[in-house]
C-alpha cells in the first residue's frame, strides 16, 4: 500500500504539501501555547517555539521525502520541465517530431510488413506446427502427391497429428443463368483437423461423405456467402450445382479462413478410396500435415524419408524414385518476400538513424545556446546526472510525440502498402496491433538513447566557471568538429540508401527496354473451367480446345488467338531433362529444357518467328514439338535439330514427339531472365488452369463482353474469367519488384532531405554562432566572397567527405542487392555518378543559404549587439 | 536535537505501515493528526525492544567485565 500512498501523493504535490504545512504548523502552535503560558510574551514563545521546532520550511521538506517516491518524483518534474522548455521553442520541437514521425513512421509500417508476412505464425491454431509437404521425383518436374502416397504417409508416419491434401480446380455453377466460375478446392480427409479450423456454420464432412460413393458436400467461404446467400443463416442445406450434380451446402468457413489462397469459394471432397485415384503415379496433392508437438520439422523429415523407403521396398516403381520433401507452411507462403522485406527494414532503419543524427546535431546546437541554463543548474547544486536526465526526458518527450504521430504515418503507409501490393502473400493480414505500437515505443526509446545520449552527456561535460565567466562573449569560436561529422555520416548514409534505389530504379528501366522475343500486346487472356476429370479423355478435349480456338478466331476484331498451359514473360519454370529417342552418347551434354504447352497459334498470336521447318506440322510418326533457337543450337547443332524425336523419361503425361521446326527465342520464363532452352508441345488438350490467347487489332480489353458472349455460345456450361491483357499479367508478376523499387526510392529521397536538412541547419547555426566573429573580420576588410566562401567550403567539404563513406556503404548496400538488379552491375558507374552529382548539388545549395547569410553580416550592427 | 526531526520518522513509520494517523480534532478544537500504533507496528516494537533488550544486556555484560 505504502507504493499506492507515495504515488498519489506525487500526482496532488498541492494538497500533499498543504496538510504537511497544517501538520507541522500545529505542533509550533501548540508548543508556542504551552510557552505562553509559562509566562513568556507572545513574540518570546513564537521565537522559542521555531527555535526548538527548527526550521520549519526544511521539516516540511524533509517530512515530504518520506511521503514520496523520490525517483518518481524526480522523472515527473523532468517531463514537466522538458513540456515547459519544448513549448517554449516550438520551431525546434516541431522539426524534431515530424523528422520523427517520418522515421518512426516508415520503420513502423515496414515492421508491420515483415510481422504480417514473417513473423507471425500462419493465421491458423498453433500455426507454427503446419508443414507443407510435397514429393521430388526423378526426371519429373511434379511436386505433387498421388491421393493414395498421401494416405499412406498419414497411415504410417509417427510424428505427425495428421497428414491431408489439396488441389484447386475452377469449376463452373450452373444454377444461375450464366455460369459462374467458382474456385474449387479438392480436399483429402482430415483436411480441416489439421489446420485446425472449423466452420462457422455447419459442420465439417463426415466420415461418410469422406468415402467413394458417399452423400455430396461442399463447404463454401465467407466471401461466397457473402456474395451469393446474403449472410443468409439459413444457407445450411441449399445446394450448388456443378457439372449436373447437386452438392449440398454443409457449413460456412470463418472470414479469416482463406487456405491455400484467398480466392477460393468452396471446398470439397477428393475421395482417396475412389478407383480413379488408386494408381501411385498421380500427381494431385499438395500435402499439408501437422507435427505433434515438441517434434522438429527435421525429425518429421527423417520420419518420412524412413516411411518413403518402406513403401519403395514395397513398391518399387515408382515410390523408389520418390522422395518426400517437408517446409513449414510459414516458410513457404513467404518465398522471395523475405529478402525484399529484410532490404527495405534495413534503409528504413538506415533512415531513422540518419533522422536520429540530425537530432544529436540540432540538440548540440541547442545545448550549446543553453550552457548558461545549464551552469546555473550546476550552481544551484545539480548533478551532472540530474542535469542530463532532465535533457533526455525533453527527447524522450519529443520522441514519444514523434512515434505517436509515427503510428498514424504507418497506418496510413500500411494501407498504402496493401493497395500496391495486393497480390503478394499475407498482405492483407498488415494492420496496426498492439505489437506495432510496442514497436513504436520501442523505436522511441532506441531514439531517444541514439540521438539524445551523447549530447546530453557532452553538455553537461563543460567546466562550469569557464561557461559561466564566458557567457557568450566568445569573439571567435572554437571549431565543432564533432557536429560536421555527424552531418558528414548523414550524407554517407543517403548516399548509401540513394545508390541503392537508384540501381534498382536502373533495373526496373532495364527490364522495360528488354526486348522479349515476343509481342504482349494487343493480347487478351482468359480462362475458361475445366475439370481434372476431362483430361482422361485426351481426344475430347483436344477437339473441345480447337473448338474453342476456332470459335475465338473468327470473332470479328480478333487476329489470331492461342491457348497455353503458361503464360509468357511470367515467372514459371519447369525443368525437365529430355533426351532423344536413339538416346544421346556419354560426351554429348544432358538435354534440360523448360517445356511449354502451347496451340499451333501461339507463334503467331506472339509474334515468335519461325527460323527453320514448319510450325507445329501435324502427320509425322509422332506429335508435333518445336524448339527454341538455344535449345536447338546448343543440343542439336541447329536445324539438324528438325526431325529428331524427344522424350521425356519417366514422364507418363508428356508423349515423344518430333521436332517441326525452330522458333526464336523468346523470354518465355521471366523478363528478366534469359531465355533458356525451351520445348513447345503442340496441341495440348484442354486443361485446368489452361490460358486463352486473343490477339485483337486494337484494345484487347474492348473484346472482353465479345469473347464473353462466344464462350457461352461454344460451351453454355462453362464460365469464362481472368480476362486480362497480357501485359497486366506481366506486369503483375513484378509487383513485389515494383513496390520494393518504389519504396526504396521514397525512403532514399526522405533520406537526402533530411540530411541536406542537417547540413543546412548545422551550418546556419555555425554562422550564427560567428557572427561576431564574420563582423570583426567584414570591419577590418574582409571580401564578402571570402566569407561566404569559407562557410561554403565547410559545407562542401563535409559533404564530399560525407560522399567518399558513403560510396563504401553504397558498395555494401548494392552487394546485399545484387540479386535483385537487372542489366546492371552493382558498382554501375553512370548511377553512382548520378548519386553523387544529385547529393553534391543538393548540398551545395543547403549550404549556399547560410553561407551567403554570412557574408550579408551588417558589421557594425553585429558588432553593436552586445 | 530539534522537536520538527519527529515527522520525518512519524511519516516514514506511516509509510512502513507501523503506525496509521488521522486528522481529527483536539480538546481545543484545533485540527490534528493522530498516530497510532497498528499491528504490524506492534510487532516491530516487540522485536526492536527484544533487540534492544538484547544489546544492553550484551553492553552491560561488557561493563561488567571491564
Amino acid at each position: 500500500m505504502a507504493w499506492y500512498r507515495q504515488f498519489r501523493n506525487i500526482l496532488r504535490p498541492n494538497r500533499l504539501q498543504r496538510d504537511l504545512e497544517k501538520e507541522l504548523a500545529f505542533h509550533v502552535t501548540e508548543r508556542m501555547e504551552e510557552l505562553r503560558q509559562s509566562g513568556m510574551s507572545e513574540a518570546q514563545a513564537e521565537r522559542a517555539a521555531h527555535l526548538q521546532f527548527g526550521n520549519l520550511t526544511a521539516q516540511i521538506e524533509r517530512t515530504r521525502d518520506m511521503d514520496i517516491p523520490q525517483y518518481l518524483e524526480a522523472v515527473f518534474r523532468n517531463f514537466r520541465l522538458a513540456a515547459r522548455s519544448l513549448v517554449k521553442a516550438p520551431a525546434f520541437s516541431l522539426t524534431v517530431i515530424l523528422t520523427l514521425a517520418v522515421g518512426i513512421g516508415a520503420n513502423s509500417a515496414v515492421f508491420s510488413a515483415i510481422d504480417a508476412v514473417l513473423l507471425r505464425p500462419p493465421p491458423f491454431p498453433n500455426g507454427d506446427a503446419l508443414v507443407v509437404l510435397s514429393q521430388a521425383r526423378l526426371k519429373s518436374p511434379e511436386p505433387n502427391v498421388a491421393p493414395i502416397r498421401l494416405e499412406d504417409w498419414n497411415r504410417l508416419n509417427s510424428t505427425m497429428l495428421g497428414i491431408s491434401g489439396y488441389y484447386a480446380q475452377d469449376s463452373s455453377e450452373l444454377s444461375g443463368e450464366m455460369p459462374e466460375k467458382l474456385k474449387r478446392e479438392f480436399v483429402a480427409p482430415r483436411f480441416l483437423q489439421v489446420l485446425g479450423v472449423s466452420p462457422a456454420l455447419g459442420r465439417d464432412f463426415s466420415p461418410r461423405e469422406e468415402h467413394f460413393g458417399g452423400p455430396n458436400a461442399i463447404l463454401i467461404s465467407d466471401r461466397l456467402w457473402r456474395r451469393r446467400f446474403n449472410r443468409n443463416p439459413d444457407v445450411v442445406g441449399k445446394t450448388l450445382r456443378f457439372e449436373d450434380a447437386l452438392f449440398p451446402i454443409i457449413g460456412v468457413m470463418p472470414p479469416s479462413f482463406q487456405f491455400p489462397d484467398r480466392d477460393v469459394d468452396i471446398w470439397s471432397m477428393s475421395p482417396p478410396d475412389a478407383p480413379y485415384a488408386q494408381s501411385r503415379d498421380e500427381t494431385w496433392f499438395t500435402g499439408i500435415g501437422r507435427l505433434k508437438p515438441g517434434v522438429t520439422l527435421s525429425q518429421a523429415r527423417d520420419n518420412l524419408m524412413t516411411v518413403q523407403s518402406n513403401l519403395a521396398r514395397q513398391y518399387p516403381q515408382p515410390d523408389a524414385q520418390i522422395s518426400p520433401r517437408m517446409e513449414l507452411l510459414k516458410e513457404s507462403t513467404v518465398g522471395g518476400m523475405r529478402q525484399s522485406l529484410w532490404i527495405l527494414f534495413s534503409s528504413v532503419s538506415l533512415l531513422l538513424l540518419i533522422a536520429c543524427i540530425n537530432i544529436a546535431a540540432l540538440l548540440m546546437s541547442r545545448s550549446t545556446g543553453r550552457q548558461q541554463e545549464i551552469a546555473v543548474r550546476f550552481s544551484l547544486g545539480g548533478t551532472r546526472a540530474s542535469v542530463a536526465a532532465q535533457q533526455l526526458a525533453e527527447v524522450f518527450v519529443l520522441a514519444l510525440l514523434g512515434a505517436g504521430l509515427g503510428l498514424i504515418v504507418a497506418t496510413g503507409a500500411s494501407a498504402v502498402f496493401r493497395s500496391l501490393a495486393r497480390d503478394l502473400p499475407r498482405i492483407d493480414e498488415i494492420a496496426l496491433n498492439w505489437r506495432i505500437v510496442v514497436y513504436c515505443l520501442v523505436c522511441a526509446v532506441a531514439t531517444t538513447v541514439l540521438s539524445g545520449l551523447f549530447p546530453a552527456i557532452r553538455s553537461t561535460r563543460r567546466n562550469l566557471s569557464a561557461s559561466l565567466a564566458q557567457a557568450g562573449r566568445a569573439q571567435v569560436s572554437g571549431r565543432n568538429p564533432l557536429q560536421l561529422a555527424l552531418v558528414g555520416a548523414q550524407v554517407a548514409f543517403a548516399v548509401a540508401l540513394l545508390a541503392g534505389a537508384g540501381l534498382l530504379l536502373r533495373s526496373f528501366q532495364e527490364l522495360g527496354r528488354v526486348r522479349p522475343g515476343f509481342d504482349p500486346q494487343p493480347v487478351l487472356t482468359l480462362r475458361i473451367s475445366t475439370s481434372w476429370g476431362e483430361t482422361t479423355d485426351p481426344k475430347g478435349s483436344k477437339q473441345r480446345m480447337d473448338r474453342i480456338l476456332e470459335g475465338l478466331a473468327s470473332l470479328p476484331g480478333v487476329e489470331s488467338s492461342a491457348s497455353a498451359a503458361f503464360l509468357p514473360g511470367v515467372p514459371i519454370d519447369v525443368p525437365l531433362d529430355i533426351n532423344t529417342a536413339e538416346g544421346r552418347a556419354e560426351t554429348e551434354p544432358k538435354m534440360r529444357a523448360n517445356a511449354r504447352f502451347v496451340s499451333p497459334g501461339y507463334f503467331a498470336t506472339l509474334r515468335i518467328p519461325l527460323l527453320a521447318g514448319e510450325i507445329c506440322r501435324d502427320g509425322g510418326s509422332q506429335p508435333p514439338i518445336m524448339v527454341n533457337r538455344t535449345f536447338a543450337n546448343r543440343y542439336l547443332n541447329g536445324t539438324s535439330a528438325i526431325g529428331h524425336i524427344l522424350l521425356v523419361q519417366g514422364n507418363a503425361f508428356i508423349p515423344p514427339g518430333q521436332v517441326q521446326g525452330i522458333v526464336g527465342d523468346a523470354r518465355e520464363t521471366g523478363l528478366d531472365r534469359e531465355p533458356p532452352p525451351i520445348v513447345y508441345w503442340c496441341g495440348v488438350g484442354l486443361q485446368p488452369g489452361t490460358y486463352f490467347l486473343v490477339k485483337a487489332h486494337g484494345e484487347p480489353t474492348a473484346m472482353i463482353a465479345t469473347v464473353r458472349r462466344k464462350i457461352h455460345e461454344l460451351e453454355p456450361l462453362r464460365s469464362v474469367y481472368d480476362l486480362t491483357p497480357l501485359s497486366d499479367h506481366i506486369s503483375g508478376a513484378y509487383a513485389e519488384n515494383r513496390l520494393r523499387t518504389i519504396l526504396l526510392s521514397g525512403f532514399a529521397v526522405t533520406a537526402v532531405s533530411l540530411a541536406c536538412v542537417g547540413l543546412y541547419g548545422t551550418l546556419s547555426y555555425l554562422v550564427s554562432l560567428r557572427r561576431r566573429e564574420v563582423a570583426l573580420r567584414l570591419a577590418l576588410g574582409a571580401l564578402r566572397n571570402q566569407v561566404a566562401g569559407q562557410f561554403l567550403a565547410v559545407g562542401l567539404r563535409t559533404a564530399v567527405l560525407g560522399c567518399v563513406a558513403g560510396l563504401v556503404l553504397a558498395a555494401a548496400f548494392a552487394r546485399l542487392l545484387s540479386g535483385m538488379l537487372f542489366g546492371v552491375s552493382p558498382t554501375d558507374t553512370v548511377t553512382i555518378a548520378g548519386v553523387l552529382a544529385i547529393v553534391l548539388a543538393v548540398s551545395a545549395a543547403a549550404s549556399l543559404i547560410p553561407a551567403v547569410r554570412a557574408a550579408r553580416v551588417e558589421p557594425m550592427q553585429a558588432l553593436r549587439e552586445e | 536535537m530539534e522537536e520538527g526531526s519527529l515527522y520525518p520518522a512519524l511519516h516514514r513509520m506511516e509509510q512502513e505501515g507501523w503506525i496509521k494517523a488521522e486528522w481529527g480534532k483536539t480538546e481545543k478544537n484545533r485540527e490534528a493528526r493522530f498516530y497510532s500504533l497498528t499491528a504490524l507496528g506492534g510487532k516491530r516494537l516487540q522485536q526492536e525492544e527484544e533487540s534492544w533488550r538484547r544489546l544492553t544486556e550484551g553492553v552491560a555484560r561488557v561493563i561488567r567485565y571491564a
